[in-house]
């Protein structure tokens, strides 16, 4: 049986994490709030935005590192290439950091990424330096390209950012799997802890939960669950499980019942 | 910069708003005037759109209609 330290430590950029949760810091309304979910979570890194110093007050960045976690800069809102790369950067300069978590949005509404603009920026950051972690679709031919021109993992959304919707396509996500070597981050989309389960039984090395922790009504205990779930799933994608059947298959035997003939149930 | 009498303004814009300051102003002027701290930490800087170093930022002079980013670590998923 696997150590408990497998369940949790992985490895990604030559780095080894102590938790496969990721923990996004956006949607929480209370900073206290935010950093007894940290703990609770028991999460190694999490994900920052880079906003005007007027949009973003004081204090997160000494609650995270308060902690053992590291933190992760994203593009947050960037829908060029060029506004990524220069967010890319901005956020290296102020965090002392070359992982970026990429995001290049293609459409308003949706959030979804736009795959070209993830590939540029991409193909830019890490011949910049940057250790890159792309937020991209659940695309497994796209992955492996961004596998290929360097990314040190991929995150597919499960479905749109926030929409507490799960994972979509399962089976797209068991492909992408196969399809690259790079630790597979499963972003977005996330509702529920089942939902983190589930994406560790189809392979991803860890999750990224935002939303579903922070805007949970009890966010402490969500991300307890969420901590519970990853591990569950871990544990189980390795355990074999048991093929899906039409029909019944009785676990206990036949063999062996009293025959107690004939008589009324009493 | 240096204070004097003959101080030439020029106009620039700081996240996104119209500013005014010293000719000769530097990129840590700017830092001073939005209330930076000098050992705070996650924030970063760019003038026109390319990343100050920290180290540097004495060393850019502003000059009219600049664009600066003033920018920090903040909440977001």
């Amino acid at each position: 049986m696997p150590a408990l330290a497998d369940e949790r430590c992985w490895q990604v950029a030559g780095e080894t994490l102590g938790s496969r949760l990721i923990l996004g810091s956006g949607g929480f309304t209370d900073l206290a709030v935010f950093s007894e979910t940290l703990t609770i979570s028991g999460s190694a890194m999490v994900t920052v935005a880079m906003r005007r110093l007027e949009q973003a007050p004081p204090g997160l960045l000494e609650a995270i590192l308060a902690g053992d976690a590291r933190v992760l800069p994203n593009t947050a809102g960037c829908y060029t290439a060029d506004d990524a790369v220069r967010t890319a950067h901005l956020a290296r300069e102020a965090l002392d950091t070359a992982w970026v978590k990429l995001e290049v949005i293609g459409h308003e509404q949706t959030l979804l990424p736009d795959p070209e603009g993830t590939l540029v920026a991409a193909r830019r950051l890490v011949a910049d330096g940057f250790q890159v972690f792309p937020y991209t679709s659940d695309d497994s031919i796209l992955a492996a390209r961004l596998e290929a021109i360097g990314c040190v993992a991929v995150m597919p959304l499960g479905s749109p950012i926030g929409s507490g919707l799960g994972i979509l396509n399962p089976h797209a996500i068991s492909l992408l799997r196969e399809a690259v070597g790079v630790p597979v981050i499963l972003d977005a989309g996330l509702g529920t802890a089942s939902d983190a389960t589930l994406a560790m039984e189809l392979g991803c090395d860890a999750i990224l939960a935002a939303t579903a922790i922070s805007r949970s009504a009890e966010p402490r205990q969500m991300a307890r669950a969420f901590r519970l779930a990853i591990e569950a799933g871990w544990l189980a994608a390795r355990s074999g499980r048991v093929p899906r059947r039409r029909y019944a298959h009785a676990s206990t035997p036949d063999q062996g019942r009293p025959d107690l003939g004939p008589g009324t149930a009493t | 910069m240096t204070q004097g009498e003959d101080v030439e303004i020029i106009t620039i814009v700081v996240n996104g708003a119209k500013t005014t300051v010293a000719d000769g102003s530097c990129v840590l002027d700017v830092a001073r005037l939005v209330g930076l701290g000098d050992d705070e930490p996650g924030v970063a800087i760019a003038l026109d759109g390319v990343v100050v170093q920290r180290s540097e930022w004495s060393k850019h002079v502003l000059a009219a209609d600049a664009t600066v980013e003033v920018v920090r670590a903040s909440a977001g998923g």
